[in-house]
């Protein structure tokens, strides 16, 4: 590792994910010390951190994000379809 | 200057009926997949519609403040925007995709007849939104099946 980089500097972890009315869950590869998305498509994401029991919405071009330390996301739609792109940084070890 | 705080979507394809469709190519290797997934996936072309008769989409209003498109057939046709403000369906449970097409679509935004030998004229649509929810019926008012038709409406989120 580049010791160019700062010392919070983290992997990323990227997707691109279709969010539909069933809850989909995606997990990253390690553990996020933060987690960034952006909804693309053109329905209205929800989101869930904690297995489905809390929920919140990001609007289609819309972004999200916030230093959360988590293995995997829950999202779903109300209706339809929509993509979105997500971004974890790991932490580098 | 574009106004880049403005939130955009990558996608504003609310309804899209193709036919002919377009067959499915895979992106070049290495480069993005610009549409996210296969066109396939948002055409809602399945099969030629029969004179008389109509297909109808429906999609989330909300993220929009207007909807535009566009129409090109042989036929002649008759497309609808129409919108609900149901919260909830009639039986009270929350909408979900099951439930959408039995909302109250109570307004009309436009309706637009397509006349082929009238393109020009013919050809555009545009509404604002009234509603919630959109409706979007496509309905053939010609004499035969069309060869090829179509059309499109997308949402602008400004």
């Amino acid at each position: 590792m580049s010791l160019t980089l700062p010392a919070d500097a983290g992997e990323p972890m990227s997707a691109v994910l279709t969010a539909a009315a069933k809850v989909r869950v995606h997990e990253f590869s390690a553990m996020t010390r933060q987690v960034s998305l952006r909804n693309t498509g053109t329905n209205t994401l929800w989101i869930s951190l904690d297995e489905g029991v809390s929920w919140w919405d990001c609007a289609c071009g819309t972004s999200w994000d916030d230093r959360v330390r988590v293995k995997k996301i829950w999202y779903c739609t109300q209706v339809g379809t929509t993509e979105f792109v997500v971004v974890g940084l790991a932490m580098i070890a | 200057m574009p106004f880049s705080h403005y939130p955009k979507t990558v996608g504003n394809i609310v309804f899209a009926w193709v036919q002919p469709a377009p067959p499915n190519v895979e992106p070049e290797k290495g480069r993005p997949n610009f549409l996210g997934r296969p066109f396939s996936e948002l055409n809602r072309f399945d099969k030629v519609i029969e004179p008389g008769g109509s297909v109808v989409g429906y999609h989330d209003a909300q993220p929009f403040t207007r909807f535009y498109g566009s129409i090109a057939c042989d036929q002649s046709l008759s497309v609808s925007l129409t919108f609900s403000n149901d919260e909830v369906a009639a039986d009270g449970h929350l909408v979900d995709d099951s439930n959408i097409g039995a909302l109250y679509y109570d307004a009309l935004g436009v309706r637009q007849l397509y006349d082929p030998t009238k393109h020009e004229q013919t050809s555009k649509i545009f509404s604002m939104i009234f509603g919630r929810w959109i409706r979007v019926e496509i309905k053939n008012v010609g004499a035969k099946e069309p060869t090829f038709l179509r059309c499109y409406v997308r949402g602008s989120v400004f």
